[in-house]
């Protein structure tokens, strides 16, 4: 499942995923893995994220529509 | 195999073990720290392309294995040449997976170094086969000789390139769509 979130998150602060995998310390291709739904990160890396765009974890990898 | 094979590949080793020391260690290969720095999403596929790797080693020695018992006078390869023809497509299995995987060059690597290096390593062996092909070295007794090693050492290097050219320019294309939608 894509994560939007994270995109729209990243477009908010006006980060290409080249900016945010260079904060964050991992591969462009990896976020962009990520976005599209075809990598789940790790709990650590899922944290440095949020720290990169000023979000919490529930902001960005919380699916609300799995829980119902 | 003769001294003067052996020696060539004693001095082959020699030289190329000076040269990795010296043009090698001795410029930076990444952009910070002093080793590759995977990241958590890499080092997980790094271990799928080693799969892959040892995987197309073990077919090809199956398949090489009953070639050489199937053919009536067995491999047309000189002792050793069918092993190290299996290390090379073990190795490519590898590689393949591993850039098409974004998984090859570190998060702090120059891949630009990394391709200018294996461009020299393709054309040094290349050009050695060349020279070769030319003496009639690369088939004795009807038998590729050990000489075949550059080529095939040569073109892998030249086909990794490409490959991660073309994976280079994939990735662009990509961007551009995923930045569009």
């Amino acid at each position: 499942m894509k994560n939007l979130k994270l995109k729209a998150a990243r477009a908010m602060k006006d980060m290409s995923q080249e900016d945010l995998s260079n904060v964050v310390g991992v591969s462009r291709q990896t976020i962009n893995a990520i976005e599209k739904g075809d990598y789940n990160p790790t709990i650590k890396l899922c944290i440095a994220i949020c720290r990169a765009l000023d979000k919490t974890l529930d902001d960005l990898f919380w699916n609300s529509d799995a829980e119902e | 195999m003769n001294t003067a094979t052996l020696l060539g590949i004693v001095t082959g080793l020699i030289v190329g073990i000076l040269i990795y020391f010296i043009a090698i260690k001795a410029t930076s290969k990444y952009r910070f720290g002093n080793k590759p720095d995977y990241d958590e999403r890499q080092k997980i596929e790094q271990g799928k392309a080693y799969k892959t790797g040892f995987f197309a080693m073990m077919i090809f020695s199956c398949i090489f294995l009953c070639m050489d018992v199937l053919l009536e006078n067995g491999m047309p390869f000189a002792p050793g040449v069918g092993s190290f023809i299996i290390i090379f497509l073990g190795a490519f299995s590898f590689a393949t997976h591993a850039i098409f995987s974004d998984c090859y060059i570190s998060t702090n690597e120059r891949p630009i170094r990394t391709k200018i290096i294996f461009i020299v390593i393709g054309i040094v062996n290349l050009a050695a086969s060349i020279i070769n092909i030319f003496r009639g070295e690369l088939i004795e007794n009807g038998l590729l000789s050990v000489k075949a090693i550059n080529l095939l050492c040569g073109l892998l290097m030249l086909i990794l390139v490409c490959e991660i050219l073309i994976k280079e320019r994939l990735d662009v294309k990509r961007e551009k769509l995923d930045e569009e939608s």
